[in-house]
């Protein structure tokens, strides 16, 4: 399994080659562009300019601005990935009650570096990423977390596996995606982290 | 936003107030059928048979009739969830919060349709899209419903729990909603999900 790039918006100026050159100048320029000047003002044309390439090519490796914000949010999820990969050996043989508050807070710190930027951005559209195939990378947070659910298989609850590791994934990136586009938000970081963490291992536990 | 309400003007007369329910009806009809862009002023004030003047005399630009579209819409699908909380307020919480959870999550379904046809004219709305917070609508009634459950609610701080659990609720049904290829269905997210709060809420 090839190993997915690392993508934090500081570093997207020298990411992995596994990442297409160009798209990663489009991308950078295009969370550059919409942070200082908001989401309307940041058009085609200014991305493409700011990128240093022509509106034809941006419009080659990605068509719209919706396609545009589709890779930024397939970009900024890999850091995530790639994130609960690296730590995903040290919760073997664990309790599930020490790896969970790791797990969410590790989500929380890896979403929070991008907290204004999902200010600025419309959610999703629940279309695919439009990114060429060599940078996709096989790799979810989906096939990570059922990982994480086999580590722990022992003290959990044996029924309905697949939808309780699709339950985890909402409630980890759901649940802190949405705290941190609250601009007000009524509880701490660590309140978050604690009561959030006591949910998902009393779902969980068998 | 300079004014506490996107009405510029509050109309004083009948007439007057059809003519703004005239204007908010054809921007809705625009904006769902072809998109924010497409709903430009002049054309919001065509199809509502009044001039621009009249458009910006009580809208004082575009973003303020999409944020009282917006308003109108929240208040209308958490009717359903509103009336269902001020039912339950006697019923034990593992009977109730299955629907509950059911009619939220349509009320959610119905509001971010909403916003994407909004965002999909490239317009940044947020600054006065923000100050509607769809999940603050109901915090008096949400609060009243937590406090009658107290006996079977088991976290010390009620207004920890109130609020954990509306992350909870609204950060998991917004995921189910933009996801495009998930291995759970509405029913099964309902189910699963009314266990989660269900466990959060009354084990100690």
């Amino acid at each position: 399994m090839k190993t997915p790039a690392a993508i934090t918006l500081g570093h997207l100026q020298q990411m992995q080659p596994a990442v297409e050159p160009q798209l990663t100048s489009i991308l950078s320029a295009a969370s550059a562009t919409i942070l200082e000047q908001g989401y309307e003002a940041a058009t085609t044309q200014i991305i493409a300019e700011r990128a240093g390439m022509s509106v034809s090519t941006l419009h080659r490796q990605l068509p719209t601005k919706e396609a545009i914000i589709t890779a930024l949010y397939a970009a900024l999820e890999a850091a995530t990935i790639e994130a609960v990969r690296r730590a995903l050996p040290t919760w073997e043989h664990r309790p599930l009650a020490d790896c969970v508050p790791e797990l969410v807070a590790l989500i929380l710190r890896h979403q929070k570096q991008h907290a204004p930027l999902y200010r600025c951005l419309p959610k999703p559209t629940g279309k695919p990423a439009l990114i060429a195939d060599e940078s996709v990378s096989p790799l979810t947070l989906g096939v990570l977390l059922q990982a994480f659910v086999v580590q722990h298989r022992e003290s959990l609850a044996p029924d309905h596996i697949a939808q309780r590791v699709q339950l985890l994934e909402y409630l980890c990136v759901g649940v802190v995606i949405g705290y941190l586009s609250d601009p007000a938000p009524e509880l701490t970081e660590q309140q978050l982290v604690h009561n959030l963490s006591d949910a998902i291992i009393r779902y969980l536990d068998r | 936003m300079e004014q506490g309400t996107p009405l510029r003007n509050s109309p004083v007369q009948r007439r007057a107030g059809l003519t703004v329910d005239r204007i908010l009806e054809a921007a809705n009809t625009l904006i769902l059928k072809r998109g924010h862009a497409y709903a430009t002023t002049k054309r919001i004030a065509k199809m509502a048979h009044c001039s621009i003047g009249t458009v910006y005399h009580y809208f004082p630009k575009k973003e303020s009739i999409s944020a009282s579209l917006l308003e109108n819409l929240v208040i209308i699908s958490t009717g359903p969830v509103r009336r269902h909380l001020l039912a339950s307020m006697h019923a034990p919480l593992a009977e109730c919060l299955p629907e509950q959870i059911r009619l939220v999550l349509v009320s959610r379904r119905i509001i971010l349709e909403f916003r994407r046809q909004l965002h999909r004219g490239a317009v940044r709305t947020d600054g006065e899209l923000s100050l509607l917070k769809p999940e603050d609508i109901l915090y008096t009634t949400n609060r009243a419903f937590f406090s009658h459950h107290r006996s079977e609610i088991k976290v010390d701080d009620l207004e920890a729990a109130l609020y954990t659990t509306a992350y909870l609720v609204i950060g998991v049904t917004d995921a189910h909603i933009a996801a495009d290829a998930s291995a759970v269905t509405d029913e099964q997210v309902v189910t699963h999900l009314s266990d989660v709060v269900l466990r959060y809420l009354t084990q100690s």
